[in-house]
């Protein structure tokens, strides 16, 4: 044992605590111009409001060049058909992922917002999803797999949001290709925790290559509920701290259609939930643009 | 003798067998508190108002067997102000259990322990119990001696955080060598490796505040904290040259302000030269520290979560007035320097001159302290000390209270008088005088002690002039105790201003108190 001496035994020491470059959180330093034309506001409401019932969102995290991402999409339809107007779903391309990497000279789905949140949630194989941001007792991650879906959307159907959710959305009088989507959330009950508020703009509807399961390509696979942008930070933004009941909360987002997005087949959606030593989704909802 | 049940006869027999002699110590201590409203000197809390008395009680017990070494403690607090003086808190249970074992010149340890690093300044795990700090590891150590002259240690683990642990990891390498030139130089060198690991959950909390922030002042925090320190003792004939540097990478810490976390790096320099020889003592200290904040989230503040220690740079005084305005290191930065002369002419006196100063690091005084203190030894029964203090005292960096820094002068003399071989007297004055903060105070104390079992004292502390109440305010202590082997009880009635608390160089704001203390303290 003398043999090792007290210099490279420090070495080592410091070799195998700082041999690895650390991945951090999501930071946006994309400027932010504050509009002040909009609101933000909040106040205790004299009126009481009946809780919503529950709208659960599934983030389904996907990739055009994998192939069992599409039995994802069809699995939300499912749902989607079967429990009209209880789901939010998005779909998420990551970078930094090889089945999220687009096919040669097509759309890029992939954005840096849907990128943390995949980290965020814990990250997977894919296809795999979270469901309310919830981890389940039986489950070791946030994100499970498609067959787990429905069980545990069902599972969220019954419970009562503390929160109810508003959205609206108008044209922007001066800039026509720019939209104002104004967002009330009314509290249904004293809650002590933090909440954040996350939204988003999703399109539908896009042609573009998907691989398939069976290994082929198709170029005319539609696309649906594709993450365009997150309005909010992409953990979400501080809400309130503690909100009481009939605690109203009244925001406007101003959005800017890209070029290639379709105001037709854009949704806004919109969720509060925790993010501290869980992500748990309150409660969801979306309008179309 | 007392009946020895057969199942427990007979495993005693086995384990003397096999030549086992299983060993049980332990120790015990108590406080509790009655408290009696006094809102004239501020002593006005919780407790006063609703639950009227608050206990706190620690059960250690060690037990040894086979070379195994099994310690529990049982921690008791109830409505008690001792973790924090403005919260009621009540919890009682099992806070601290281990299990040690030595094979060879192996040492493991699984549990909670505590440990340091050097001097401590990136690590060092310790407890107070006179300012309610407990900052044991729950996890994992192991030491390994090469020979008696090299060493390492390794532990992996969190801290503990009252009665469960904070949830960042903690962990850290620390490697010492001896090395011998000659008979007369010595080198006493080493070096630690500490890295702490945020959990998710603290992670999100700060990526979501630092993107509130204006564009410029955002950062990507660290999911990791690494520092690491080198140290060395030189030891030649009377001098002893210690020296270390710890450096720590940059993470968000709070600004000076609090309103922003800030993405900093810290660093420390620290020596201290010591010359010793018959009747002849020099102690020179420097430090220089920058954003060295070292602790278990960011979000934590004031004694919670801290993971290091920073050596005090100034004299630590047992005399109640020259203690009153006593200071902590400063995460932030400073730079502070001590010495410390004692000359003893004769074995009947000694001398001791100590001056210490601390600035920021826009050498802006924080801190400045004068002492000197005579020690004159008149016969075999009579002895006595008398000496002066002076200090400037920056009251918004040590308390955060936006008032005028407070400057001192404070005489005081103490006289041993022993009267026969069991009884002995002793008697303190002192006179602090201010005319900030409460304005000048006098200290009176005589304590009448019947050896080896009885001590009674009274003292008073006088609000001489007052510059926060209307009238001369006097804070009076009674205080009785019983020894019997080692077994200690105490009664006191004690009225105490508010002020800094300190121990070994941590400190904290304590608020005024009015009441009764009774306390048990005992080990076996």
């Amino acid at each position: 044992m003398n043999k090792f001496s007290f210099g490279s035994l420090l070495f080592l020491s410091l070799l195998g605590l700082l041999a690895c470059e650390e991945e951090g959180p999501y930071i946006n330093f994309n400027p932010e111009i504050t509009d002040t034309s909009l609101i933000d506001t909040t106040y205790i409401s004299d009126m009481s409001v009946t809780p919503q019932q529950r709208s659960v969102l599934i983030e389904d995290f996907t990739g055009v060049r994998c192939p069992n991402c599409p039995n994802a999409s069809i699995k939300l339809h499912e749902i989607d058909s079967a429990y009209n107007g209880r789901l939010v779903a998005v779909a998420i391309h990551m970078f930094d992922n090889n089945f999220a990497y687009p096919h040669v000279l097509t759309i890029d789905y992939r954005t840096t917002e849907g990128t943390s949140i995949f980290t965020l949630l814990g990250s997977g194989n894919l296809p795999v999803g979270g469901i309310n941001r919830k981890k389940y007792p039986s489950e070791t991650n946030i994100l499970v797999r498609t067959d787990k879906w429905l069980t545990y959307f069902v599972d969220n159907l019954s419970e009562t949001p503390y929160c109810n959710i508003t959205l609206t959305s108008r044209k922007d009088s001066i800039d026509t290709n720019a939209y104002i989507i104004k967002v009330m959330i009314q509290y249904t009950s004293n809650v002590l925790a933090t909440n954040y508020i996350t939204l988003g703009i999703k399109e539908s509807g896009m042609i573009s290559p998907q691989t398939l399961p069976n290994g082929t390509v198709d170029s005319q696979y539609i696309h649906k509920n594709v993450l365009r942008k997150i309005l909010t930070n992409a953990g979400g933004t501080l809400l309130f701290e503690n909100p009481e009941e009939n605690r109203v909360i009244l925001k406007e987002y101003k959005i800017k259609l890209q070029n290639d997005w379709n105001a037709e087949n854009c949704k806004i959606f919109c969720f509060v939930h925790r993010n501290d030593t869980e992500y748990t989704v309150i409660q969801a909802d979306e309008i179309k643009l | 003798m007392k009946k020895l049940y057969p199942p427990v006869l007979l495993f005693n027999l086995i384990l003397f067998s096999f030549n086992v002699y299983p060993q049980l110590s332990g120790d015990f201590i108590t406080n509790t508190n009655f408290y009696v409203k006094d809102t004239s000197i501020g002593a006005n809390t919780s407790q006063y108002k609703h639950e009227f008395s608050s206990s706190e009680a620690w059960l250690f017990l060690n037990y040894e067997i086979a070379g195994f070494k099994f310690n529990v403690r049982y921690d008791l607090f109830n409505n008690s102000p001792l973790l924090d003086p403005n919260e009621v808190y009540t919890k009682q249970g099992l806070a601290f259990y281990s299990v040690r074992k030595k094979i060879e010149n192996l040492d493991i340890t699984a549990g909670y322990f505590y440990d340091q690093f050097g001097t401590g300044i990136i690590f060092r795990a310790f407890e107070d119990r006179i300012l309610g700090l407990d900052y044991a590891i729950n996890g994992v150590r192991l030491a390994y001696e090469f020979s008696d002259k090299f060493r390492i240690k390794a532990f992996t683990g969190r801290q503990k955080n009252r009665f469960d642990v904070h949830p960042q990891v903690l962990k850290g390498v620390n490697i010492e060598k001896d090395f011998y030139l000659g008979d007369n130089l010595q080198f006493y060198s080493g070096a630690g490796l500490i890295n702490r690991t945020l959990d998710q959950a603290t992670i999100n909390q700060l990526a979501n505040e630092i993107n509130s922030y204006k564009l410029e002042d955002r950062f990507v925090p660290k999911y990791n904290l690494f520092a690491f320190t080198f140290y060395n003792n030189m030891v030649y004939k009377g001098f002893s040259w210690y020296i270390e540097y710890a450096r720590k990478s940059a993470e968000a810490i709070r600004s000076l302000s609090g309103d922003k976390f800030e993405f900093k790096e810290g660093q420390v320099l620290y020596s201290t030269l010591n010359y010793s020889r018959k009747g002849f003592g020099l102690s020179l200290q420097h430090k220089r520290s920058e954003g060295f904040s070292m602790r278990v989230s960011p979000f934590t503040s004031f004694l919670v979560g801290t993971i290091n220690y920073m050596p005090p740079m100034s004299k630590q005084h047992a005399k109640v007035l020259p203690a009153r305005y006593s200071i902590s290191a400063q995460e932030a930065g400073e730079i502070a320097s001590q010495a410390e002369l004692t000359f003893s002419p004769s074995k009947k006196s000694t001398f001791m001159l100590n001056f210490s100063y601390v600035s920021n690091n826009s050498n802006k005084r924080l801190f400045r302290e004068a002492y000197f203190e005579y020690y004159r030894k008149f016969s075999k029964s009579l002895n006595s000390t008398i000496g002066i203090q002076s200090v400037y005292y920056d009251k918004l960096t040590y308390e955060n209270k936006l008032e005028d820094p407070v400057q001192t002068i404070t005489p005081f003399t103490e006289i041993v008088y022993k009267i026969d071989k069991k009884k002995s007297m002793r008697t303190e004055l002192q006179y602090l005088f201010t005319h900030q903060d409460h304005g000048d105070f006098l200290f009176a104390l005589a304590e009448f002690n019947i050896a080896p079992n009885y001590s009674f004292s009274v003292s008073d502390m006088i609000n001489t002039k007052p510059k926060k109440l209307d009238e001369v305010k006097h804070y009076y202590s009674f205080a009785a105790f019983y020894s019997l082997n080692q077994t200690r009880f105490g009664l006191a009635f004690v009225k105490q201003v508010e002020g800094v608390v300190c121990t070994g160089g941590v400190c904290r704001v304590e608020p005024a108190f009015s009441g009764f203390k009774f306390s048990v303290s005992t080990s076996f």
